[in-house]
């Protein structure tokens, strides 16, 4: 039952691109689906991204369809985070879900 | 006539005063051993003889006389009685604790060691036993394992790397919970004031013994939870090994609380949090991990964006403010 992910790194760096959104990884699978949880370690295993979030809000155990071959890194969390309530954001080296409810500019 | 020879003698010279001479000469013949009962027998005569009351001059003279001795002669006596008596308690009683405090000293020489917040140490134990020791730590080792165990305590966490003894057990004393191996390498988190003592096998088999009753024996990749208010424990496998990263400097939340992630860090950077404000959701738990290479400010910018607060620090002070009590 073990996922194996295979992790290509493409670097597609057009001029102009933003320095965070510049280094999007591309992940593939041979599996139909996998826990967030086990997406989550992968993605950690594979890339130099940490993953924050919180289990109160999010269900990592949640089983996760994965019918395409490859997904790129923002592609998965929206996968992910589909019907939620939540949402991703990077922050330098990290990645953290957080409710996109409560959105609010700081004061 | 040997009787009048002695009488005379000493009741001339007590009579009346003599030239220095003689006196010295009498004198010296009293104190000489020869004839030594006939002369005191005599000496004792002539003061019988005496018709004389002893008054207060008496008494004060012969205080003065015992002044001039420097020691009253009745105490003396009872002294010299009771020295060998004494010695023969005594002697036995300083040789039995000179012994015992020399057996036990080379036996139970503990070394305390304490690690302040903000550091960290490793140790290499008599036995070649290295162990890591996080910030805010105290492990108390012997200086040489003579016991049949090697035992040691700790208040905090730890990384053991044991060297294998087959005749000696390593044990780790954490109050509720004691770990037992033979030669293994574990992580113990046991600080006081933690709900629960953590134990993970990154290598090997340890017996961990609960409140010296139930037994368990976990092996590698296992993380025995023991949960202190309830005296109940979990076992759980762990797939990413990073209970033990903190020995590189690395922090690793899972599934801890605001406060619970506050206590480690000021831990780790010696620093304190001051005005936590009554965290609303104090129940709620993050996952999150960071390399050795971030420091406070960055770690406080990552965890505020996930929780939803802001702070300041001023020098080892932080204050907290959440966005839900705005």
């Amino acid at each position: 039952m073990k996922l194996k992910f295979t992790l290509f790194i493409i670097l597609i760096h057009l001029s102009g691109w933003n320095q965070t959104i510049a280094f999007n990884p591309r992940i593939q699978t041979d599996m139909e689906h996998a826990t967030i949880k086990q997406i989550f370690n992968e993605i950690e295993k594979q890339t130099t991204y940490r993953i924050g979030y919180s289990e109160t809000d999010l269900d990592i155990h949640k089983n996760i369809n994965l019918p395409a071959l490859t997904y790129i890194l923002t592609q998965l969390f929206s996968l992910m985070l589909k019907n939620s309530g939540l949402e991703y954001m990077i922050k330098d080296d990290y990645i953290l879900i957080v409710s996109n409810d409560k959105k609010t500019g700081p004061a | 006539m040997n009787k009048n020879y002695f009488s005379e003698i000493i009741n001339q010279f007590f009579k009346s005063r003599h030239s220095k001479k003689t006196e010295e000469k009498i004198q010296q013949w009293i104190i000489d051993e020869e004839n030594q009962d006939k002369k005191e027998k005599e000496i004792f005569n002539f003061w019988q003889s005496l018709d004389m009351e002893t008054d207060d001059n008496v008494y004060e003279s012969w205080n003065k006389m015992n002044d001039k001795r420097n020691s009253k002669p009745s105490k003396r006596i009872i002294k010299a009685f009771r020295l060998p008596k004494v010695a023969a308690i005594l002697i036995p009683l300083l040789l039995i604790g000179g012994l015992t405090f020399y057996l036990t000293k080379s036996h139970v020489s503990n070394i305390t060691l304490t690690v302040p917040y903000g550091e960290q140490k490793k140790i290499v134990l008599p036995d070649e036993s290295v162990i890591w020791l996080n910030s805010g730590s105290t492990l108390v080792y012997p200086e040489k394992f003579n016991n049949a165990t090697r035992t040691v305590q700790l208040c905090g966490e730890a990384y053991f790397a044991v060297i294998k003894d087959n005749s000696k057990d390593f044990i780790v004393e954490t109050g509720e919970l004691n770990i037992r191996v033979i030669g293994t390498e574990f992580n113990v988190n046991a600080y006081p004031d933690n709900p629960s003592i953590l134990t993970y096998v990154k290598k090997g088999k340890v017996e961990i013994v609960i409140n010296n009753e139930t037994k368990k024996i976990i092996s590698t990749s296992q993380l025995l939870t023991y949960n202190k208010s309830v005296s109940s424990y979990e076992i759980i496998q762990v797939s990413e090994e990073k209970i033990s990263g903190w020995k590189n400097g690395d922090l690793f939340f899972e599934k801890q609380t605001l406060p619970e992630i506050f206590k480690i860090l000021e831990r780790k950077f010696d620093i304190r949090f001051e005005t936590v404000k009554t965290l609303s959701d104090d129940d709620r738990i993050y996952t999150i991990s960071f390399s050795n290479q971030e420091n406070i400010n960055n770690i406080m910018d990552i965890l505020g964006e996930m929780a939803r607060f802001s702070y300041s620090i001023d020098h080892h002070k932080i204050q907290v403010l959440m966005e839900t009590d705005r």
